[in-house]
C-alpha cells in the first residue's frame, strides 16, 4: 500500500513538474480547455482579382489562402512586437496609405539605422514569380517574410524571442489553431508565421479599377494628355516619340518583374556599381547594378522612386530616363536619350497619374486590424 | 399461359440493348484514335548554338575576324509543331504540339545550368511511322495573337508579359537582344547594343526541316533542333546576311518590312 502511495505521490510530481515548466505551453492546451477545443476547419479565401489583371495568382500548394490565414496574417504585419522592441511592425515601411511603402528614401530600423535601398511596394507581389526584395534574394514570398524580423537594421528580432511572444499572447495561439491547426502553443513556428504573413501579402492585389483599367474598358475616356503619354509609353504608332516605358512596365501589371539596370548608377566597369544589386545574389557580373522593375500601378502613392529612393518626383523620374540614364557597360539598351518636349513629359505623367487606385488605397481588408 | 407484359419487357429490352450495341459499334468506327495505331512520345529539344558551340548568353563570339558578338536574350514562341510525311506529293503533317516559349536567357556563362540540355518539349500521342521532317510555325498563331497574358494562368507560355507588346496589340514572336562590337575597339559600347523585337500577325513564319524521321513503336524519340544564331547575322560563305550596324533595334510595326524581313531570316537558322 505504502508502495502504491509513493507511486502515485511521484506520478504527481512528476506531472507538476511538467506543467510547471511552462504553463503557457503544452499543457493548459487541455487544462483551459486549450487549443484543442477550437475548431480547425479554416475557409478557403475567395481572392477576387480585379480585370485587365492576370487571371489567376500562382498560390504555393502548401500555403493555400485562407480567410483564416489572412486575417492571421494581417495582424501579423500590423503588429509591432515582431520588433526587438515592439516599436515597429512591417508596416512600419509598408504603410497601406502608400501603396505599401513608406514614402522615405531609406528607412530607419528599430536601432535608427537606415537601409541602403528604399521600401517596395508590396502591390500585386502575389503574381510575382521572379524573386523579391529589389535584388531577387529570396524567392517565395514565404521566405521574404522571414526576413525583416532579423535584420539587424530593420526589426533586429530573434525568431525565438518573436515566437516567444505569440506563445504568450492572448490571442495569437487561438488563431494559429484556426489558420493552421496547431494543436499546442508550441507548434507555433517561424514558418507558419510567415506563410500567414504571406498569406496577407497575397491579397494586396490591384482593384483593376484605376483611370487607366476603366479607359481601357470603355468607362472613362482618355484626356487629350493621357492619351499621348499613353501613346508614347506604349510606343503605339502616333507620330509621338517613343517614351520606351512598356518593355520593362508592360501590362497587365505594369512590370515584368525583371532586373535590369535602368542607367542609375555610373559605372565604368561591371565591379564599379555602389550597390551590385541582383548581381549580389546570382554572383554574374553581368547582374551587378540591376534590379527587379518595380511596378507602376498606384506609383503616384509610393515616392520617391527607384531602389535607392534617389528620385522623389515622377517629373524627375521622367527626366531620368529622358536624359538616357548614366553610363555603364550593362546598362538597358532601350536606355538612350528620348528627346521628349516639355509637353511630350507632361503628357506621359498624366498618363502615370492614371495609374493611381483609389480603391486599392482605400480598401477596408488592407487596413490594421488594431485601428 | 402467355405474358404479354412480360413479352413486352423483353422486347423492349432486346431493343434496346440492340440500338446501344449499334451506337457503340457507331461510335467506336468514328473514333479516330482507334486509327492510329501504336503511337509514342516525341520529344522536340532545342538547342542554342553559334556554329558548332553551345550559345551562352553574355560570351563573347567571333562573328568574323574582326568582329565579337555576344548575346544576352534570345526567345522565341514554336506553334503547331507538326511531322511532314509525303504521300503521293502531298505533305500530310501529324500534330506534335501546339504552341511553347523556347527562352534560352538563362543559359549564362556563370550559370550555365543545363545547357547542354537544351530546352524540350514533348508532344504526345503520335502515330508510329516514318515522317520527312518537321514544320514549326515561329510566333503565336493569330487567333492567339488576339488575346494578352492577363487572359492566361501563370506558367502558360502565353501568359509573359515580357513577351507581349501592347502597342502592337501582339506577343513578340521572337527577342534577341545583344551587343555587336561594330567598331571592332574590342569594346561594346553602348550605341553597338542590338535589339531585335518581332511580332505582329502578319510576322508569322514557318520553319521546315526536312530529315527522314522514324517513329518506332515502344521507342519515344528525341529530336534535336539547333538554333544557330550565328546563322542570323552570317551566311555560310561569311558574308553578312543583312547590315546590323544600319538597323541595330527594331519593336515597332510601323517597321514590319525589316521585322518580316528578320523573321524570314530567323526561321534559317534552325536545323536537325
Amino acid at each position: 500500500m505504502s508502495r502504491f502511495l509513493l507511486l502515485t505521490f511521484l506520478a504527481g510530481l512528476l506531472f507538476l513538474i511538467a506543467c510547471k515548466k511552462d504553463d503557457s505551453m503544452a499543457c493548459n492546451a487541455t487544462e483551459e480547455g486549450g487549443l484543442l477545443d477550437i475548431e480547425y476547419d479554416p475557409s478557403p479565401y475567395n481572392l477576387v482579382i480585379g480585370e485587365g489583371l492576370p487571371v489567376s495568382m500562382p498560390i504555393p500548394t502548401d500555403n493555400p489562402l485562407t480567410v483564416e490565414g489572412v486575417e492571421l496574417g494581417r495582424h501579423l504585419f500590423y503588429d509591432p512586437i515582431l520588433s526587438v522592441d515592439s516599436s515597429m511592425s512591417c508596416a512600419t515601411c509598408h504603410n497601406s496609405q502608400s501603396s505599401f511603402t513608406d514614402n522615405l528614401r531609406f528607412s530607419p530600423g528599430v536601432d535608427g539605422i537606415f537601409g541602403k535601398r528604399s521600401a517596395m511596394s508590396l502591390l500585386d507581389l502575389g503574381f510575382n514569380q521572379n524573386g523579391f526584395f529589389w535584388g531577387g534574394g529570396v524567392a517565395t514570398l514565404e521566405q521574404q517574410a522571414l526576413m525583416p524580423i532579423t535584420d539587424p537594421i530593420e526589426m533586429h528580432n530573434t525568431w525565438d524571442n518573436v515566437i516567444e511572444k505569440f506563445q504568450e499572447h492572448p490571442s495569437y495561439p487561438q488563431m494559429f489553431r484556426r489558420a493552421f491547426g496547431i494543436e499546442t502553443r508550441e507548434d507555433i513556428t517561424k514558418e507558419l508565421a510567415a506563410k500567414a504573413i504571406a498569406q496577407f501579402e497575397r491579397i494586396l492585389i490591384s482593384s483593376g479599377n484605376s483611370l487607366y483599367d476603366r479607359a481601357i474598358r470603355g468607362e472613362y475616356f482618355f484626356s487629350d494628355a493621357e492619351l499621348n503619354g499613353y501613346q508614347m509609353f506604349f510606343d503605339i504608332g502616333s507620330g509621338l516619340p517613343d517614351a520606351e516605358c512598356g518593355h520593362c512596365h508592360n501590362i497587365p501589371l505594369f512590370t515584368t518583374n525583371e532586373y535590369t539596370n535602368n542607367g542609375l548608377q555610373e559605372a565604368a566597369t561591371l565591379e564599379d556599381f555602389k550597390d551590385k544589386g541582383h548581381g549580389l545574389i546570382t554572383g554574374d557580373p553581368f547582374d551587378n547594378g540591376t534590379f527587379r522593375i518595380p511596378t507602376l500601378r498606384n506609383i503616384t502613392k509610393s515616392a520617391p522612386y527607384m531602389h535607392d529612393g534617389s528620385l522623389a518626383t515622377l517629373e524627375e523620374v521622367i527626366e531620368h530616363y529622358n536624359s538616357g540614364g548614366k553610363h555603364s557597360p550593362n546598362k538597358d539598351g532601350l536606355l538612350l536619350p528620348l528627346g521628349l518636349t516639355e509637353e511630350n513629359k507632361r503628357d506621359l505623367l498624366a498618363f502615370l497619374k492614371m495609374l493611381e487606385d483609389p480603391d486599392f488605397n482605400e480598401n477596408p481588408a488592407y487596413s490594421s486590424p488594431f485601428d | 399461359m402467355f405474358d404479354k407484359e412480360r413479352f413486352s419487357v423483353k422486347f423492349l429490352s432486346l431493343v434496346l440493348s440492340g440500338l446501344l450495341f449499334l451506337t457503340l459499334q457507331t461510335g467506336c468506327e468514328n473514333n479516330p484514335d482507334d486509327d492510329l495505331g501504336p503511337i509514342v512520345d516525341v520529344e522536340i529539344n532545342f538547342k542554342a548554338q553559334f556554329d558548332d558551340e553551345l550559345l551562352l548568353m553574355r560570351k563573347n563570339y567571333q562573328l568574323d575576324d574582326s568582329t565579337e558578338i555576344r548575346f544576352t536574350r534570345v526567345s522565341f514562341y514554336v506553334s503547331d509543331v507538326v511531322l511532314l510525311k509525303n504521300i503521293n506529293g502531298e505533305e500530310e503533317e501529324t500534330d506534335v504540339f501546339d504552341l511553347q516559349l523556347v527562352d534560352f536567357t538563362d543559359f549564362t556563362e556563370v550559370n550555365p545550368g543545363n545547357v547542354a540540355d537544351g530546352i524540350s518539349f514533348v508532344g504526345t500521342n503520335v502515330p508510329v511511322d516514318r515522317y520527312d521532317g518537321i514544320k514549326m510555325g515561329l510566333g503565336v498563331p493569330a487567333d492567339l495573337n488576339r488575346t494578352s497574358p492577363a487572359k492566361y494562368d501563370s506558367g502558360h507560355p502565353l501568359a509573359s508579359s515580357l513577351h507581349y507588346w501592347q502597342g502592337w496589340q501582339s506577343y513578340m514572336f521572337a527577342m534577341i537582344e545583344g551587343a555587336i562590337d561594330f567598331n571592332g575597339d574590342g569594346n561594346f559600347d553602348s550605341d553597338e547594343n542590338f535589339l531585335y523585337h518581332l511580332g505582329s500577325d502578319d510576322a508569322y513564319e514557318s520553319t521546315f526541316i526536312y530529315d527522314t524521321l522514324t517513329l518506332e513503336e515502344g521507342k519515344n524519340p528525341t529530336f534535336e533542333v539547333k538554333v544557330d544564331l550565328r546563322r542570323l547575322f552570317r551566311k555560310t560563305d561569311g558574308t553578312p546576311v543583312f547590315d546590323a550596324s544600319d538597323k541595330k533595334t527594331t519593336h515597332n510595326p510601323d517597321d514590319f518590312a525589316f521585322i518580316s524581313q528578320l523573321m524570314l531570316y530567323f526561321s534559317q537558322v534552325f536545323s536537325l
